[in-house]
């Protein structure tokens, strides 16, 4: 587990130098914010799923929309 | 347009070719239903797409130069145009996480059974970043020599195989159930062939005119028919009905042939076949997703985001389905509701709003 937390931190550190450090000196505030929650959001993710924690899927949430809610379905 | 680069025609045409090509890692959603009928379910599907491929021509020609979240912007109104956008971001996202996942799972499951599948989604996913940075042109290059490379290695591998077929496989024709064969056609029109919807984000990239573009599209569009078309007449030939015992029935099929002593785990051709097949189909989708993300946020480039939304969607991609069992029902049985809403039913909408616009601009010029 070590090992992957320390990969997740180091695919941080990438976005940082790589990706958000040049948009310091572009000066361009609304895309450093949208990159940050991004990357932000990605890597709390990654983190979670490395310690084990069980993420719901958004897709099973909608086949259950699909099969239960709306009734399309060709098997029940 | 966020990426300026332009891609050639034949670029263009062998990444629609690449892109249903890449089809056969998936024809277990519809042939477990379709059985020895489903070249007939192909050809139905591939008919009834048509229609719906001149749909996204004729709302494209009405945008020159604007891709599909542009036009969404454009006819649907600002805050309505993105919220729409947004259901195509996801549909995007999830494809790129579903194609990324069966890659993963394919290659665990043949020949690389040791090795985590997180792993082999992580190094996948690393090919892909490299490759989406580069732009449109690096993403699309090499499928021109894929898909070349590739139908040469499906006509071989249906010549190696011919010595194991039976063609008293595909008869009785049409024994299935009319319910099992709307079922199968269903899947096959929405799935695979109504995918093509993304490539209405690359078409403004492409150098020719709008009649050049759709007469290259539509001969992409008949090589991956016809690829699909010979890859299932071989698991047919080879399997039968006993087909739907098989996740990956064109790697299996392969796995039979012996030629001699010196030639035989041929099946590993099919498996870079389909291992080519499905990274270029991920790229591709990666990258649309991407720039449909940057498009719709109005970012200036979309570089600076790739690593980001690779992350997120290699997670995505080993958290998508708990189990193949749920992923392959959900595949068959739900999906292509889904994939119909945002395939056919949204862009009939759109084709409808600028008719409508049409109408109403005429009516108040007289």
């Amino acid at each position: 587990m070590i090992i992957i937390v320390l990969f997740i931190l180091l695919i941080a550190v990438l976005i940082y130098y790589q990706d958000i450090s040049p948009m310091k000196y572009n000066k361009s505030k609304k895309e450093i914010i949208i990159l940050s929650f991004v990357a932000f959001f990605a890597i709390s993710l990654a983190l979670l799923m490395a310690f084990g924690v069980k993420l719901p899927s958004p897709m099973e949430g909608l086949d259950s929309f699909v099969k239960d809610v709306l009734k399309l379905s060709y098997k029940g | 347009m966020i990426d300026k680069a332009k891609i050639s025609g034949a670029q263009f045409l062998f990444t629609v070719a690449c892109y249903l090509q890449s089809t056969t890692l998936i024809t277990s959603f519809f042939i477990n239903i379709s059985l020895h009928d489903s070249l007939f379910v192909i050809l139905t599907g591939a008919i009834l797409i048509l229609p719906i491929l001149f749909m996204y021509f004729y709302i494209i020609k009405w945008f020159p130069g604007k891709n599909l979240i542009q036009v969404n912007d454009l006819v649907f109104g600002k805050i309505p145009g993105k919220l729409i956008s947004c259901f195509y971001l996801f549909f995007f996202f999830t494809l790129s996480s579903l194609t990324l996942g069966d890659l993963g799972r394919f290659v665990n499951n043949t020949f690389m059974i040791k090795t985590p599948v997180s792993v082999l989604i992580i190094v996948f996913i690393i090919l892909c970043v490299w490759a989406v940075r580069n732009g449109l042109n690096v993403v699309t290059r090499y499928n021109i020599f894929f898909s070349i490379l590739i139908t040469a290695g499906i006509i071989l591998d249906d010549i190696l195989a011919s010595s194991l077929s039976n063609m008293q496989n595909f008869i009785p024709i049409f024994e299935i159930s009319l319910n099992k064969y709307i079922h199968a056609t269903h899947i096959i029109t929405a799935i695979p062939f109504g995918d093509v919807i993304v490539f209405l984000m690359i078409i403004p990239n492409v150098k020719l005119d709008h009649k050049k573009t759709k007469k290259y599209f539509l001969i992409g569009f008949f090589i991956g028919v016809v690829s699909l078309l010979l890859v299932v007449f071989r698991e047919v030939a080879v399997f039968g009905d006993s087909i739907s015992l098989f996740t990956f029935a064109s790697y299996e099929s392969i796995k039979l042939i012996k030629l001699g002593a010196a030639f035989t785990r041929l099946e590993i051709l099919s498996a870079l076949i389909l291992v080519i097949l499905s990274f270029s189909k991920t790229v591709l989708l990666f990258y649309v997703t991407v720039i449909a993300f940057a498009q719709i946020f109005n970012l200036k480039s979309f570089k600076a985001y790739v690593l980001s939304i690779g992350l997120l969607i290699t997670i995505y991609s080993l958290n998508i389905y708990s189990s193949a069992t749920k992923h392959g029902f959900a595949a068959s049985n739900i999906h292509p509701f889904f994939w119909t809403f945002m395939n056919i039913i949204l862009p009939f909408l759109t084709l409808l709003i600028i008719l409508l616009r049409k109408l109403n601009k005429r009516s108040t010029s007289k």
